[in-house]
């Protein structure tokens, strides 16, 4: 009975012994895991955050005070509401792209010479790129780009919102970009781009041109377009 | 195994730095998270008062459009019917031998989001984040970041609109078919349900957006 005791003894305090040196060595493997490039990676993160954060603290002390806007109308001690929740509707219609839109921008018009015909995937290219770019509105051939646009080739079209152009046209995209970056950045990024998108179309005739419009005008998307629909969301209270 | 480190003391050092960033990051998720539940309640106070208002009467389609507005610029959480996608580089790719095409890029996810923009979706977000007019979509080495947010696999794009539609577009796609095939690799999976699109504003200020842009008159 005393000898069974002393080995139970001797095998947990063995256990324990064994935990903490594997404690210990998990403990080394952590440091000697961390290196100055993880080390910088979570500085990247906590720059973000800190971002992140001041732009949601902003955003909430905007809503403070139109909360009290809305408040003050309610009690009847001011009037103001109305011009707060027009202004508000604005805002979000412009993100929406549901609003006429101007201000300094690129053209980039693009003609396929036949045989060759206008492929989707350069359409979209380049609004890729242009969003990259932080193009703030897009349009294609006229058509607003929205979050649910779609460019697509269908036979002899391209369809966009539903609207669909001869692939044998001229295309046209416009972007409103940051002012201060269109001729020393913005240009010369999309001439790389395009010079790029011509040696993949090698054989093919193919003009593309990039240009710097001052006071582009973008259009709204059109309220019978199909990216105008929301009747499948319902908004989570 | 440990890079530019040499000594002791200095894998200390980087060590106990390591330490205290991670300890200033947990506080700032903290932070966020409070940020976010705060903003939550902001929003539905905001949106109780607009009920109560005598505006809502008085000028019901006032409300009606801002309404729609921030449905449309995907500044509502929403829920529907739709797709979640999740999408993975080749299993165990190896760059000497499998081909680029095997990890997912920026051009793999706008190429889905404009075949669901295509079959009729309504909404969408990609690894959380709600898919805009002119989403930020870029390839930064083996990571893509959208805004502000930096993605590695698994890519989840979430689609609300007609299943059936959004489906069909996305098994009958050849390029689809291609990359997701036994000799390329990607491996993708859709499962279909209701699911839940979260406001673009849950990580960005859409103000940021739209700093260049002034709205014009309508005259057509």
């Amino acid at each position: 009975m005393k000898i069974r005791f002393g080995r139970s003894t001797f095998v947990i305090v063995i256990c324990i012994v064994l935990g903490i040196l594997l404690a210990l060595q998990m403990k080394g493997l952590n440091r000697k895991s961390v290196t100055r490039d993880s080390l910088q990676e979570l500085q990247n993160s906590v720059i973000e955050y800190q971002k992140k954060n001041q732009d949601l603290d902003r955003r909430n002390n905007q809503l403070h005070d139109y909360i009290r806007t809305l408040e003050n109308e309610l009690s009847g001690s001011e009037t103001g509401a109305l011009a707060k929740i027009i202004e508000e509707k604005e805002q979000y219609a412009i993100f929406a792209g549901l609003r006429k839109v101007e201000n300094d921008g690129v053209i980039i018009s693009l003609t396929s010479n036949a045989p060759a015909r206008m492929r989707d995937s350069v359409l979209r290219q380049f609004v890729n790129e242009l969003a990259s770019l932080g193009a703030q509105a897009v349009s294609i051939n006229g058509e607003r780009k929205v979050a649910t646009t779609e460019i697509r080739a269908n036979d002899d079209q391209i369809i966009i919102n539903g609207v669909r152009f001869d692939r044998n046209d001229t295309f046209e995209i416009r972007a409103i970009v940051n002012p201060d970056s269109i001729d020393e950045y913005i240009i010369p990024y999309l001439e790389n781009v395009r010079e790029v998108i011509l040696k993949e179309l090698e054989g093919e005739n193919w003009t593309i041109t990039i240009k710097h419009e001052k006071k582009l005008v973008i259009p709204a998307l059109r309220e019978d377009r199909i990216a105008y629909q929301n009747d499948l969301l319902v908004p989570v209270e | 195994m440990i890079k530019n480190i040499g000594t002791h003391n200095e894998v200390e050092e980087i060590f106990s730095q390591y330490e205290a960033i991670q300890n200033e990051l947990n506080t700032l998720v903290h932070n966020n998270e409070s940020l976010l539940r705060q903003q939550k309640t902001l929003e539905n106070k905001r949106r109780d008062l607009l009920d109560s208002l005598e505006i809502k009467t008085k000028r019901p389609e006032l409300i009606q459009e801002l309404r729609s507005a921030r449905l449309l610029a995907g500044l509502e959480t929403v829920t529907g019917i739709g797709l979640t996608i999740t999408m993975n580089d080749k299993e165990g790719y190896d760059p000497l031998v499998d081909k680029s095409d095997a990890l997912i890029h920026d051009g793999t996810i706008t190429y889905i989001i404009n075949l669901l923009n295509g079959a009729g979706a309504r909404a969408l977000s990609f690894n959380g984040t709600r898919i805009t007019a002119v989403p930020q979509i870029y390839c930064i080495g083996p990571t893509i970041l959208f805004y502000s947010r930096r993605l590695a696999p698994p890519y989840v794009i979430i689609a609300i609109g007609p299943i059936e539609e959004m489906l069909a577009v996305l098994e009958t796609d050849r390029y689809l078919q291609r990359i997701t095939s036994n000799e390329v690799g990607i491996r993708m999976e859709i499962q279909t349900g209701q699911v839940v699109i979260p406001t673009f504003s849950e990580y960005e200020n859409f103000r940021e957006h739209i700093t260049h842009l002034e709205a014009t008159r309508n005259e057509d």
